[in-house]
């Protein structure tokens, strides 16, 4: 029998997402290796279950002592893993909560940077998951953790994330291979070895500077760039019109009359302010509810009709944004076309109100719902810059169209319960104020917006407010709503809430 | 076939004394070409398609070695092409996905196995079970052990699995039986090296051709009466036969000290992970220097009964390591130790799991109970899985809920995403119908954004499988396969079933042109193009010959156009069949052939137009119904510029590619104004400038913003670097 031995493989995990080039990484780290003179084996699980999902690659390595080749595993296992790296934060939140990082011996190498999941894309509102406590769990998990926006550098240099990491696991020294080896395992690579290799050299540099901060795990603190996931939060200034508010309201009042004098002019953001003087002058009026009710009521008075999405697709400022996006080099010329595609309302919408109410009566009775008016608008050229011109400008009639008449009903409305929810259930006005945030968008999203509204303040509010139901029951009542609303876009949520809201509110009140 | 695997191909020729470094499964393909193999056939499937990938693409080898290689149309077909053997003295190869694969091969493999062969037969399939596996979990062992059939399951170590092709081959000479070598998901990817071999031509090939067919020798058939001899030849003959030689050739292998008080036996392909658990016993090391009896299982059907009776024997227990279920090895070997009058006591599945894979973990738990049992300190063992339990409870103390899945999703610019964007729309216009889904890409759709399908029965089997559906539903169910379940089984089973049943349904294929989800290999349908072997046959003509009068061709798109075809598929008054054929090439594919050849292109200075899409950020509202109709990779969300607004707006990323589907979706469903496509014109024309700076100037002239920074668009950086 063979005297037994105590070295120990180093072992690597990478979690990456099909496609990402995973593959490719793990593919330099083997040639790194065999030019190490390591023994080396990598493994991986790709198939179709890798295409744009979540996988992982594994690898380990050992120092050749003799012509006897060691047994590799092929699975990497809890608690045994030296080296983690993973692509993107929540793959490397998954690997912390498979076991696969631990504080006794993981060096985990995360990119910050998120890349969304479909669930978290497709929430009604913000389904994002908070990026701060996964990044606190995966520095308590490893024993060190190097959590950087690794993409960000990669768009920096223009190369591969995976080039960045090569770079990183490179410097740092948490696998037994030389820096050089690395580096000639890149410059072999079939393609894109320049792009390449100034991926590496951002790693390494990367990885020399976090070594200057002595806590590793502390290593966020001393993230350069702010974290592209926490939005960044803009400085609003108040101007001495909106000095009458509250300091946290003054300043999105000042934007919400910028945003209406932009909208439609003047006396229209005047409007705008004398609601909320009414409002504010009211004792039971909070600071936190008039910044609400700035913020919305500036956010609904700006409703996007046909003008407004003229307007706001001829700013010169989105032509440079279009630019920067399309990565478009000196010289090339850059052509941007329009989908859009009004509905009957939204045609109908801009005509005086008798004559709008007519034609919308009647495609209704005609069945012309489905009717649409798709245009495919260049309006990088004449032809369709000037029609869009045409729109833009037509706004000054604005005033006088139906859609604003039904705008400045619905804010009428919502505005009264407000104020009446002020003087009867003070905790609900705020409440009240929120629901405004269902009703946005265009078309089908718009329709089914107001409908669940129209819902909470026929079964909810309304009763509430008119003493036929109990009113101390309306602020939790509309808080469940409103999120019900945007649980799905088929509101059978909302349904079930506002009817259970009904049945015990009735049983409350007898 | 858009990939080349021009590296693959040189590692096929190395020579005696040369070394191989690559993967698993391309180590088989060379152990084939040493083994003088005469035929190779298959059909794609993870984790074995690249065997056939590489070989498609070996012209000069296959013809130099005078080897005839097939493209299989499935896994049916591979199996009976091993007929050959049966009459002639030819050693073949075919590949396929197990469980699923060895399914449709199960009645050419049970009338191959029957009369059994002369010449050397091996089976490959990659057992496609635990993680990252496609399919329904089940045991390709089964097939052997009603067959006949030998099964080998090496030690995932490149020079064991090369020596275990070359050895396969003389076994089924030896005993006259088809062998199948079943290699799981990561002994396929497993990076490795081992010496290679000359490669040796066979005696008789495409090169070296039979002059006249075999005489007719009814015993050969698998035929009654033959069939009742054959079944006898199987028992009474073969299986000695390969016993005697598995013992001969020490196939199977007995590690660690001769004697002790436990063993373990264990599947050649779980080796590796046990090895690892002994060595945290303190009972191995890093170089598999075990000090525990172990016996390996290189061949895990036929058991030889002496060479278990022999481990057994003086033992107080032994341990079996055996994935899967039901626990075919643990049962033969406690029949085989009661015939042996044997009182070592046996374990398995009552330490080990019944069901799942074999990780570490899993493994190591169930030999830490098995050494605990029996008085053994496991030390390390112990140690560290109490470490990965206290890992466990403080997590479970830190994180709250759940952490979103990320499955696989459609590729960005996928053709079949608008397919399911189109389904969606008309599901809400029309409201919900039965979808009987299939096996490929397509079956992405299960997952969300789309969520939908109610059944997936098999491999171009989603036709037959809504049959009884059509007729006691009163909404048409629908029906989805994609154009290789369509040449796999699809065709027959399902349209020619339909068609002649008079079934009421709506089948939707997807034509992308290739079998996109193996790793786009090509398909009857695909067109020839320079690497691969489509021949472009008509699905079309096919349908409408054999009766489908409603046959309608999409490009998919175009969201609006699929959502009236498909509205008007559902309502028809026309009874029968509806065939919609959904055309996009897959953009994987696609793109693999566009990037090189625009690169090339704009260094050249021509003019190249780059299409991408774009939302505008000012007029999103942030309710992500785009996304809810989409689920693009590239169509994501950011956070708000708007200062009033707090939700996410919706925001596509750079890796477009510009199918538009975004932008078709919003337009389709009146969803919102926000979507924009950009073209991006690459080394413009003159004319070109000239009617920008035209419509320019007039644009100013009407007020609006026309200045010098329109025509540069100036940006530090340069176009994106594709990906290696």
């Amino acid at each position: 029998m063979n005297v037994m031995t105590d070295i120990q493989p180093t072992r690597l995990l990478i979690a990456a997402m099909g496609g990402e080039g995973g593959g490719v990484l793990a593919g330099w780290l083997t040639e790194a290796a065999l030019d190490a003179g390591l023994w080396v084996q990598r493994t991986s699980v790709p198939g179709v279950a890798q295409r744009t999902g979540a996988t992982t690659y594994y690898l380990e390595f050992m120092p050749k002592t003799g012509a006897v080749k060691p047994v590799m595993a092929l699975h990497p296992a809890p608690g045994r893993v030296d080296v983690m790296v993973a692509t993107e934060l929540l793959e490397a939140m998954r690997m912390v909560n498979a076991g696969f990082v631990t504080p006794d011996r993981t060096q985990l190498f995360a990119s910050r940077h998120r890349t969304f999941t479909v669930d978290e894309k497709s929430a009604m509102e913000d389904g994002r998951l908070d990026v701060e406590p996964m990044v606190a769990t995966c520095c308590a998990f490893a024993a060190k953790a190097l959590i950087r926006d690794f993409s960000e550098i990669a768009q920096r240099e223009t190369a591969h994330l995976n080039s960045v990491v090569m770079g990183l696991l490179a410097g740092s020294g948490a696998l037994p291979i030389p820096e050089e080896s690395c580096r000639a395992a890149i410059k072999a690579g079939k393609r894109a070895s320049d792009a390449n290799l100034r991926g590496f050299e951002a790693g390494l540099a990367l990885v020399k500077e976090a070594e200057t901060v002595p806590d590793l795990r502390g290593a966020t603190k001393a993230a350069p760039a702010p974290s592209a996931a926490s939005d960044p939060q803009p400085v609003l200034h108040a101007t001495p019109e909106t000095e009458f508010l509250p300091p946290e309201v003054a300043g999105l009042a000042a934007e919400g009359v910028r945003r209406l004098t932009d909208f439609q002019d003047r006396a229209y953001a005047e409007q705008y302010l004398a609601h909320l003087r009414r409002i504010a002058a009211h004792t039971a009026a909070t600071p936190e509810m008039l910044a609400a009710l700035a913020r919305h009521m500036a956010v609904r008075m700006s409703y996007e009709d046909t003008h407004r999405v003229a307007e706001l697709k001829l700013r010169q400022a989105r032509l440079s944004r279009v630019q920067a996006e399309a990565k478009a080099r000196p010289g090339d010329i850059v052509d941007v076309m329009e989908y859009m595609k009004p509905g009957p309302e939204e045609v109908f919408g801009m005509l005086p109100r008798k004559l709008g109410t007519r034609l919308v009566a009647m495609s209704q009775r005609r069945g012309w719902g489905k009717l649409s008016f798709p245009m495919k608008v260049r309006t990088t050229r004449f032809s369709g810059f000037i029609r869009l011109r045409f729109l833009a400008a037509a706004k000054r009639w604005r005033p006088r169209s139906l859609r604003h008449a039904e705008e400045m009903e619905w804010l009428d409305g919502w505005l009264g319960h407000v104020e009446r929810a002020l003087e009867l259930a003070p905790d609900a006005a705020i409440e009240i104020v929120e629901t405004a945030r269902l009703v946005r968008g265009y078309g089908s999203t718009f329709k089914r917006g107001l409908r669940n509204w129209r819902l909470i303040e026929a079964e909810m509010i309304a009763p509430c407010l008119n003493g036929s139901l109990p009113a101390n029951m309306l602020a939790e009542g509309v808080l469940q709503a409103r999120l019900a609303a945007v649980k799905d876009p088929e509101s059978a949520a909302l349904d079930t809430v506002v009817a259970s809201f009904r049945d015990v509110a009735l049983a409350k009140a007898s | 076939m858009e990939v080349s695997f021009h590296k693959e191909i040189q590692s096929l020729k190395l020579g005696d004394g040369e070394t191989f470094y690559g993967e698993g499964i391309l180590a088989v393909t060379k152990a084939l070409l040493q083994s003088g193999v005469a035929y190779v056939g298959g059909y794609q499937g993870a984790p074995v398609s690249h065997l056939l990938d590489v070989l498609v693409q070996s012209e000069d080898i296959l013809e130099e070695l005078g080897v005839h290689l097939e493209t299989c149309t499935n896994e049916a077909a591979a199996a009976a092409m091993l007929a050959a053997s049966v009459q002639y003295p030819l050693r073949g190869c075919v590949t396929w996905k197990s469980i699923v694969g060895t399914n449709v091969a199960a009645d050419a493999l049970s009338n191959l196995a029957s009369p059994g062969v002369i010449g050397g037969t091996l089976i490959v399939v990659g057992e496609d079970y635990g993680e990252g596996a496609s399919v329904i979990q089940e045991r390709t062992h089964a097939f052997a052990l009603k067959s006949s059939l030998w099964l080998l399951d090496p030690r995932p170590d490149l020079p064991k699995i090369v020596d275990m092709v070359e050895k396969s081959f003389e076994l089924s000479e030896a005993s006259n039986t088809p062998v199948i070598m079943e290699l799981r998901i990561r002994a396929c990817h497993v990076f490795g090296s081992f010496e290679t071999k000359n490669n040796v031509p066979a005696p008789h090939s495409t090169r070296q051709k039979f002059e006249e067919p075999a005489p007719f020798v009814y015993e050969r058939l698998a035929h009654p009466p033959a069939t009742f001899r054959q079944e006898a030849d199987k028992v009474d003959r073969r299986l000695p036969l390969a016993r005697e030689f598995i013992v001969r050739e020490k196939l199977n292998e007995f590690m660690g000290p001769s004697t002790g008080e436990i063993g373990i036996i264990t599947q050649g392909g779980l080796f590796n992970g046990l090895n690892g658990c002994l060595a945290d016993a303190g009972l191995s090391d890093a170089y598999g220097n075990l000090q525990v009896p172990t016996m390996v299982l290189n061949v895990t059907h036929p058991l030889v009964p002496e060479q278990i009776t022999d481990f057994a024997r003086g033992k107080k227990a032994i341990l079996i390591v055996e994935e899967g279920s039901p626990e075919y090895i643990e049962l033969s070997v406690g029949k085989i130790l009661r015939q042996a009058d044997l009182q070592t006591a046996l374990h398995g599945k009552d330490m080990l799991p019944q069901a799942g894979e074999y990780t570490a973990t899993v493994v190591g738990r169930g030999v830490a109970k098995f050494l605990d049992t029996y008085g053994v300190e496991s030390g390390g063992l112990a140690t560290w899985l109490d470490g990965v339990d206290a890992n466990r409870k403080a997590l479970d103390d830190t994180s709250s809920d759940p952490l979103p899945p990320r499955p696989p999703t459609f590729c960005t610019g996928c053709p079949e995403r608008p397919v399911f964007s189109a389904m969606k729309l008309v599901k809400e216009e029309l409201g919900p119908v039965h979808v009987s889904v299939d096996i490929g890409c397509h079956a992405l759709a299960t997952f969300p954004p789309f969520s939908q399908g109610h059944s997936i029965i098999g491999y171009g089997m989603s036709l037959a499988a809504a049959s009884a559906v059509s007729g006691t539903q009163e909404k048409r169910p629908f029906t989805v396969m994609g154009d290789g379940g369509f040449w796999h089984n699809g065709l027959l089973t399902g349209v020619a079933g339909s068609v002649f049943n008079q079934d009421d349904s709506v089948l939707i294929v997807m034509d992308n042109g290739y079998s996109s989800a193996t790793g786009a290999q090509d398909l009857p349908s695909s067109k020839p193009k320079d690497l691969g072997r489509g021949k472009g046959l008509n699905m079309e003509k096919a349908l409408k010959s054999m009766g489908v009068k409603w046959v309608k061709r999409v490009n998919n798109y175009k969201v609006s156009t699929l959502v009236k075809v498909l509205r008007e598929a559902r309502t028809t008054k026309e009874k029968g069949l509806k065939v919609i054929l959904a055309e996009g090439e897959c953009q994987l594919a696609r793109q693999r052939r566009l990037r090189p050849a625009m690169a090339k292109a704009l260094s050249k200075g021509d003019r190249v137009v780059r299409t991408r899409f774009w939302v505008d950020e000012d007029t999103c509202t942030g309710d992500h119904s785009c996304i809810r109709l989409s689920g693009c990779p590239s169509l994501t969300i950011k956070p708000n510029p708007d200062p009033l607004r707090t939700d996410p707006v919706a925001h596509v990323n750079n890796d477009c590619v510009g199918c538009g589907l975004c932008g078709e979706v919003s337009h389709a469903a009146q969803l919102c104004p926000s979507f924009a496509q950009i073209d991006i014109i690459q080394n413009p024309t003159a004319w070109d400038r000239f009617m920008r700076g035209l419509s320019d100037r007039l644009i100013g002239l009407f007020g609006g913003a026309a200045g010098p920074e329109r025509q540069t668009g100036r940006t530090p950086d340069g176009a994106g670097v594709p990906a290696e």
